[in-house]
């Protein structure tokens, strides 16, 4: 019998990382999971977030024979559409423990700016 | 995704919405299908082995070192710690937290005292050296003529 169906293997190079997203009233704070790389690139290209970083993969231990393998480093990569109350210029990033912190606060015009009436 | 996302979001646009549910659905589906180890709480590890040492390494980014205990007995590794999630209104939440327990059984005995850990941009490192007694020894064959 023929297999027809073909499972879909995407030959990625890269995994999509997992993202916590916490709101708060000065705006939104974005954890994702990075482990095995201190440096991640954050850019933000017409209202969209690109994070992108790069790991490094140890092709094979000298001496070493794989007893078991159940994860293979890969670089990541993930893109959000920031929300349009986000003030692009103030947006934060830190990362400690293989884990990418993004703070990302709400412009100040996003808050509701009262104007002041003049009466002549 | 919680439905209070959608309203949370001042400009509400119908159209918008949609077509970013589409995109999470595709990413969603699109993800390596390795990465289901990892979301189902266990961290994943790598083990390799040499003549006289034993090297295991887990990714478990953003764990508290006092909260990471890493022990051994004869041919067992045993690594049980806990993740803590931040307090706060969450929009979207995919990366794990709470407690983790693994053992694996290695090829020999391994010397509690000589085994080093690492942990370094998240990435729990062990190095287990072979036990002395549980090397081999040449037996020396008697043979009566």
């Amino acid at each position: 019998m023929t297999q027809t169906i073909k499972r879909h293997a995407p030959e990625a190079s890269t995994y999509t990382p997992n993202v916590d997203i916490l709101e708060h009233d000065a705006g939104l704070t974005l954890l994702m999971d990075v482990p095995g790389t201190d440096s991640v690139d954050v850019e933000v290209q017409k209202g969209v977030l690109h994070l992108n970083a790069q790991v490094e993969v140890a092709e094979g231990r000298e001496g070493f024979e794989p007893l078991f393998t159940e994860y293979s480093p890969k670089s990541y990569s993930r893109s959000f559409t920031l929300p349009e109350d986000v003030d692009e210029e103030k947006i934060a990033a830190t990362i400690k423990e293989g884990v990418l912190r993004l703070e990302l606060p709400k412009a100040e015009e996003a808050k509701p700016r009262r104007i002041e009436v003049k009466s002549d | 995704m919680s439905t209070k996302s959608l309203f949370a979001n001042r400009l509400f646009k119908p159209l918008e919405e949609f077509e970013r549910l589409h995109r999470e659905f595709d990413r969603l589906f699109s993800a390596d299908p390795t990465l289901k180890v990892r979301r189902h709480g266990l961290p994943a590890l790598n083990a390799w082995v040499s003549e006289d040492s034993a090297v295991v390494e887990s990714e478990i980014p953003g764990i508290k070192t006092e909260d990471l205990d890493i022990s051994v007995h004869g041919r067992r590794l045993t690594i049980t710690g806990k993740r803590e999630s931040e307090e706060g209104n969450y929009l979207r939440r995919e990366r794990e937290s709470g407690e983790f327990r693994r053992q694996i059984e290695l090829p020999f005995a391994v010397n509690a005292e000589t085994v080093e850990a690492s942990y370094d941009n998240g990435v729990l490192k062990v190095n287990l050296p072979r036990a002395e007694s549980d090397k081999p020894r040449a037996i020396p064959i008697n043979h009566a003529d």
